[in-house]
């Protein structure tokens, strides 16, 4: 949950990029980091493993500067999609204040989509947190490549609620950006109504 | 704040600050953070040399919840702190109860015997700061209204604009 340090008049959120493997979570992170000057943004840091696979996590903290006479920075992490890191994917959703969720499109991979957003709601249950309760957004990713399901198919399937969602082409930004401002809305308003509870 | 996040009051920040700087001094260590169980970096002291405190928080914080995993596994209920000894310097991370991590860094020439005692008297110190509700966990962000509109406007600021 966010903290907020009434002392160095600092609010800190948390989002996290959830999503099957190779879905582009990472991606939508390297693709922030390219855009945000580097005096609004810290260091990419990538827990990786020597193929290039999110081991841990991804982490690029972000910096809104003083609003209202907060420093507002947001942390945001990426998962290890793989299936067998479900560990991992447990501990970097702890005190998560808002997700977004990367699918893929393309038609193969639907079931996969479907499993990752099944783990990722079980795996705040056990974190005490309800997906339907907290901020939460879905980028459809890969929308460029061929034989991707619709997104009106997609909707239908796993989105039965209509949370905000973004058609996205991370590599070229398509839809990042919405997703990222969409979530870090939802997440700003909950915290100026409900507080750190 | 606490397990759940929460707020930190200006009157907590200061003593912990103080509680911090005099650990510093107190165990001859170069450098201390607390950071709270979700990676955000609460408060530090000493020396930061190469250190970029966000980054080195979120990741000290994520590996102390990966040994509590481990703890799991192993029967334990809990690891209350971990040591890892390096080449120049050396990392002491204690838990303060579940609300915080306070990690030490240290050069080789100082004893880490000498860091557990008073990472321990600390420990202490700040737990009994950190009182959930003291800090003034807070039903709505006290900053006025239109607060996420100004937020977002800088966000788009920073994305130089969407």
């Amino acid at each position: 949950m966010a903290t907020i340090n009434y002392g160095y008049r600092e609010i800190n959120c948390k989002i996290v990029y959830y999503g099957p493997g190779m879905s582009g979570k990472t991606t939508n992170l390297e693709t922030i980091h390219k855009k945000v000057p580097p005096t609004n943004r810290g260091k990419l840091t990538s827990l990786a493993t020597k193929t290039d696979r999110t081991l841990f996590f991804d982490l690029l903290p972000l910096d809104l500067g003083t609003i209202k006479g907060f420093k507002v920075k947001f942390q945001l992490y990426t998962v290890p999609g793989q299936v067998y890191y479900n560990a991992t994917r447990k501990l970097v959703l702890r005190g998560a204040d808002g997700v977004v969720f990367i699918a893929d499109s393309q038609k193969d991979r639907y079931d996969d989509n479907v499993e990752s957003l099944e783990n990722l709601r079980e795996n705040l249950k056990e974190h005490g947190m309800d997906l339907d309760a907290m901020p939460f957004v879905i980028g459809w990713n890969k929308r460029d490549l061929p034989d991707v399901m619709s997104v009106e198919e997609l909707n239908a399937k796993m989105n039965p609620r209509g949370v905000p969602n973004f058609e996205m082409e991370a590599l070229t930004g398509r839809g990042v950006f919405e997703a990222l401002r969409a979530v870090t809305r939802m997440v700003l308003e909950k915290l100026e109504k409900e507080g750190t509870r | 704040m606490n397990k759940q996040g929460g707020s930190l009051s200006a009157e907590q920040m200061q003593t912990i600050e103080s509680v911090l700087a005099g650990y510093v001094k107190d165990a001859g260590i170069r450098t201390v953070l607390l950071v709270d169980p979700d990676g955000h970096l609460v408060c530090q002291s000493g020396a930061m040399d190469t250190i970029d405190p966000v980054s080195f928080g979120a990741l000290v914080s994520a590996n102390f919840a990966s040994t509590q995993q481990i703890a799991g596994q192993m029967g334990e209920k809990e690891f209350n702190a971990f040591y890892i000894q390096g080449k120049e310097k050396d990392l002491y991370v204690s838990a303060v109860e579940d609300k915080a991590i306070l990690v030490s860094i240290f050069a080789r020439g100082t004893t880490v015997g000498m860091v557990k005692i008073f990472a321990e008297k600390t420990v202490k110190e700040i737990s009994a700061n950190l009182v959930p509700g003291e800090g003034g966990d807070q039903k709505g962000l006290s900053v006025g209204g239109g607060f996420a509109d100004s937020a977002l406007a800088e966000l788009d600021k920073v994305l130089g604009g969407i």
